[in-house]
């Protein structure tokens, strides 16, 4: 096992036990709920290296309003009950906001669970619910990641940029409330981008084992597989398409996969078109001052920044900007009222801007379309980022 | 339907099973416990074998380090056990036996997320497809379910012919007897443990190689122990059949009905064995009178 391995393990151990940045009452406390040790760990770790990279880089500039931001930690795996105790805990401890969050199946009982508290609540990448979209946002509710709902059409659009001929569409999920509603709406997309059949294939958050999966798929025949299942699972999830004889087209959500691995299955498969699209930016996918920063610390802390580090650095820039407009005496209620005001550029890491208003705690996103080159072994851009706003167009339209 | 692909999936699956609970009915047979670590203990060692064994060392030196290395881990892991629960078990009964099993669960679990970090790895020992009978089939597959197929039918074998094998059928039998027939009892047991951890490191290999290594491919040790159950417990060949059962029953569902409810599967034999032949398909029943 490499030794960097381990001593970055320590290291995220540490932060999650809330060991970071000297300790004072004066300090801007943020709790971070995280998966650090449950089967989600491959996937909201990450985002937490990114988000600790910014703050890293604010309190070594000196803070905000001269105090600094610390990050209280705590794993929560995917576990909603061990969420809810965790976050008021936080609260109690002084966390002026909460950010980050497991799998959508956490997210409401936090958010039920703390909402009379006035405690802001950021959701992080890649999951979000739609408890954030308008016309009716939840009150101190917001997610810079992933609303399926939105996400999930793109998927569907984006499927037949990748293969314009495309008559059949095929959504695989692992099962969470937002895996189905990520597969539902781009199945709506992708009928309403014309594919004539669109069908869903889901299983057990915990499969690891696709071969069957896989052969199910394949006797399947469709034309494009999208894929909604996150880091760990594409490993198994591909080969085993492949192995099942699927030389279709696969289009990965970056929902939390991770383009390193995405481009190792994509190997082991060599007769499946690969595809990826996502709402952040990975290392050599984008340009400007923000990317240019998450670039240059993370290669100083070890870490290959993929998008995952990209949604924690932008989840951070979010929260200081709006602790910087909340003012020196800044309390939950008035980072609220900052937080719908949010209006940030993200400086190369997004295609769109991070925009939220009082009833919008989403706002417009864009998605970038990846295709995996054989020859280079790199994802290469294709096209530019396809904007969309945060209302559901086909989904809602189909429910 | 692709009959070749499901018949090769089912076998492949089932080896893995098969194998990891030939161990289960070796130590339930002569300890009474009920191993649950074997899933985590599997996955465990697949961890061990996939930094050993990777695309970068695949030499024969690599190769029998990687399984050294494998053994060891496993033997001192097989020496842990067996020490904790003579120990504790024979103080407080077999049900703390299988507590300690289920404490070691945990702990595999904990040593896992702290080194691996819910990493998911495939092993890869052969590359390519092998044509049989005008049907492609993947290298690596072929060569788990022969392995598999060689370690079950050497193990049955060696229960029957070797002189281990026999006192291991002995100290099962009645412990007590075969101390005064001077079998070494506790070196028996010892032996049980080991080969048990070290059946389990090949099942979790065989998984690596089929599928993935894991954190949640621990669960492959419940369904290695419902084909134990499966098979009455108390027998070898009983387990083999429990585990094709298993596997056929896992992949019907998956292909003819739902993915999501093939984990219910291993539940529901249990339930259906449980109600129509409770001792198993080739276990009998225990007799409990009064005295």
């Amino acid at each position: 096992m490499p030794i960097s391995r381990l001593f970055r393990a320590a290291a995220l151990a540490t932060a999650v036990l809330g060991a970071g940045p000297a300790l004072s009452a004066d300090n801007y406390k943020i709790g971070y709920l995280v998966d650090s040790s449950g089967p989600a760990q491959g996937i909201f770790n990450p985002t937490l290296e990114g988000f600790k990279l910014y703050i890293d880089k604010v309190n070594a500039e000196g803070g905000v309003h001269g105090r600094q931001i610390e990050i209280l930690s705590r794993d929560v795996q995917i576990d909603p009950q061990r969420s809810v105790l965790a976050a008021q805990e936080l609260i109690a401890e002084g966390a002026i906001s909460l950010a980050g969050l497991t799998l959508t199946s956490t997210h409401m009982p936090v958010y039920t669970a703390v909402s009379r508290q006035n405690v802001p609540i950021v959701a992080g990448f890649p999951a979000n619910v739609g408890a954030i979209l308008p016309p009716k946002a939840s009150k101190g509710f917001y997610g810079v990641g992933l609303a399926f709902e939105i996400t999930g059409e793109v998927g569907g659009q984006l499927a037949k940029t990748a293969v314009p001929d495309g008559k059949k569409f095929l959504c695989a999920v692992f099962e969470s409330p937002g895996g189905f509603v990520a597969c539902e709406s781009a199945m709506a997309g992708a009928l309403a981008a014309g594919f004539e059949s669109a069908e869903m294939v889901t299983f057990p958050v915990a499969q690891r084992d696709f071969r069957a999966i896989g052969e199910r798929i394949a006797q399947m025949k469709p034309d494009v597989v999208v894929t909604i299942i996150g880091r760990g699972r594409t490993k198994s999830f591909v080969p085993a398409l492949a192995q099942a004889g699927y030389e279709g087209a696969l289009l990965s959500m970056e929902c939390g996969t991770g383009d390193d691995e995405l481009i190792e299955v994509a190997e082991a498969a060599p007769k499946i078109d690969v595809f990826s699209y996502s709402r952040y930016v990975g290392k050599d996918q984008g340009s400007g001052e923000q990317y240019d920063a998450l670039v240059k610390a993370a290669e100083a802390a070890g870490i290959n920044p993929l998008a995952f580090h990209s949604g924690g650095w932008v989840l951070a820039m979010v929260l200081t900007d709006a602790l910087e407009r909340c003012g020196p005496d800044c309390t939950p209620e008035k980072l609220d009222g900052a937080l719908e005001q949010t209006s940030l550029d993200t400086g190369g890491l997004t295609g769109a801007p991070v925009k939220f208003t009082s009833t919008d705690h989403y706002g417009p996103t864009a998605s970038i379309l990846l295709h995996y080159n054989r020859e280079t072994k790199k994802l290469d851009r294709i096209g530019d980022w396809l904007q969309s706003d945060s209302t559901p167009k086909h989904y809602s339209m189909k429910r | 339907m692709n009959w070749q692909s499901f018949i090769f999936s089912t076998l492949g699956t089932a080896g893995v099973y098969a194998t990891i609970a030939l161990g289960v009915v070796l130590v339930y047979r002569t300890n009474k416990v009920l191993p649950f670590h074997v899933g985590a203990l599997a996955m465990l060692s697949a961890y061990v074998m996939s930094d050993f064994w990777t695309a970068q060392t695949q030499t024969a030196s690599a190769l029998l380090m990687a399984l050294a290395t494998v053994a060891v881990l496993c033997a001192g892991f097989g020496y842990v056990m067996h020490l904790l629960v003579d120990r504790f078990g024979a103080r407080y009964g077999h049900f703390v036996g299988t507590v300690i099993t289920i404490a070691a669960t945990t702990f595999l679990g904990g040593v896992m997320s702290l080194f691996w970090q819910g990493d998911v790895r495939r092993i890869s020992f052969v590359e390519g497809n092998v044509t049989l009978f005008g049907t492609q089939y993947p290298a690596d597959g072929l060569l788990v379910i022969a392995v598999s197929a060689a370690i079950i039918v050497g193990v049955l074998l060696a229960m029957r012919v070797t002189s281990i094998g026999v006192q291991m059928q002995a100290v099962a039998a009645n412990a007590r007897l075969a101390q005064l027939r001077s079998i070494p009892v506790r070196t028996v047991l010892l032996i049980v443990w080991i080969g048990s951890s070290l059946l389990a490191a090949a099942g979790g290999i065989f998984m690596a190689t089929l599928s993935s290594v894991s954190l949640e491919g621990s669960a492959i040790g419940v369904s290695a122990i419902v084909a134990a159950v499966i098979g009455g417990l108390y027998s070898m060949p009983g387990a083999v059949i429990g585990a094709i059962l298993l596997a056929v029953g896992e992949s019907v569902v998956t292909q003819f009905a739902n993915p999501r409810y093939s984990q219910v599967v291993p539940i529901l034999m249990l339930v259906v064995l449980l109600a129509i032949r409770p001792s198993g398909l080739s276990g009998s029943a225990e007799r409990i009178g009064r005295v």
